[in-house]
């Protein structure tokens, strides 16, 4: 609990530090609890989240880094390996790749890199997983672009 | 980093070693890791030309050499490398994108290139402290990557493997080179 404390502590110390480094990522921790934080991540360009503003919550076991944070979307996204209605992710490092020299950070740009590199066959989203898997690429952006102007774009007034 | 066996190439997708590479690319890295991982890409060149284009640049090249290579030296290399592939001709459209990707990156300072490496490499990976000034005893892995004894004993008793490069760094829960 200390430990995980400690080194959450830094990892803040450091998001505060480089704020500009990563543009496409804006890493906040919550007022009351280190444990829990949320990310707003920029879907990345060139897919179909592009212009899309996605948000993660992230909840920190006291065991971190030894156990991998959890990890979901908040923003609805249509992606393969993102459940549609938990926001569950499948990505390797959140689960049996884990690694200690993981930081919120670098997690956050593995799901941006994910989002733009979709792996259809581990699909936690069958829709889409099925739509890619059969070749219909076309299909899945338009879906996935629709999903993005509804869910990750800011409405205009 | 140890170069990955040849033979582990052919399936450096969706492999351990894809996942070491993958790993190592999107850590902050600093020039000296760089330039190794572009001298692994060289040393493998011969068997990278033999994996279809596709599956190469979409998941590989972009993740595991483009993604984190911020150094002018760096991206000079992975430009020559990139043509140094013999790559059919619909490919072309994939690889412009890759030097679109490459000339995103901002170039650095001169100067940021003659300082020495960040202390990133000096921090446990672990807790992310100093390995020094805190005085706590220090152990290196087989891979020479040091960490704090206690935050890697920790992790190793669980998964024998070092967090950075992904060696198997023990055996029999005893962590093989002795302390420093
Ligand atoms: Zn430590
Ligand atoms: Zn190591």
């Amino acid at each position: 609990m200390q430990a995980s404390r400690a080194r959450l502590f830094k990892e803040y110390k450091e998001v505060q530090r480089e704020k500009s480094a990563d543009p496409d990522i804006q890493l906040v921790c919550d007022d009351s609890n280190i444990f829990k934080w949320t990310a707003l991540i920029k879907g990345p360009s060139e897919t179909p989240y592009e212009g899309g503003v996605f948000q993660l919550a992230f909840a920190i076991p006291e065991q971190y880094p030894l156990l991998p944070p959890q990890v979901r979307f908040l923003t609805k996204i249509f992606h393969p390996n993102v459940h549609f209605k938990t926001g569950e992710i499948c990505l390797d490092i959140l689960k049996n790749a884990w690694s200690p020299a993981w930081t919120l950070q670098s997690v956050c740009r593995a799901i941006i890199a994910l989002m733009a590199h979709p792996e259809p066959d581990s699909p936690l989203n069958c829709d889409s997983g099925n739509l890619l898997r059969s070749g219909d690429v076309r299909g899945f952006q338009s879906m996935a672009r629709m999903y993005t102007r509804l869910a990750a774009m800011p409405k205009k007034t | 980093m140890e170069p990955l066996p040849k033979k582990q190439w052919g399936k450096v997708i969706n492999s351990a070693a894809f996942c070491y590479y993958k790993f190592d690319l999107l850590r902050p890295i600093n020039l000296e890791e760089c330039t190794d991982a572009i001298k692994d890409l060289e040393y493998n060149h011969d068997v990278l030309r033999n994996i279809p284009l596709e599956d190469l640049s979409s998941w590989w090249l972009k993740h595991l050499v483009i993604y984190r290579l911020k150094y002018p030296l760096a991206i000079r290399k992975a430009y020559r490398l990139l043509d140094g592939f013999t790559k059919p001709a619909e490919a072309e459209s994939e690889k412009k994108s890759i030097h679109r990707l490459l000339d995103g990156f901002t170039k650095p300072a001169e100067a940021d290139l003659e300082k020495p490496s960040t202390d990133e490499s000096e921090k446990c990976a672990v807790c992310l402290d100093k390995l020094e000034e805190t005085g706590r005893n220090q152990t290196r892995l087989v891979c020479n990557h040091i960490y704090h004894e206690d935050c890697i004993f920790k992790w190793v008793s669980n998964h024998k493997t070092c967090p950075l490069c992904r060696v198997v760094a023990v055996r029999d829960c005893a962590i093989i080179s002795p302390q420093i």
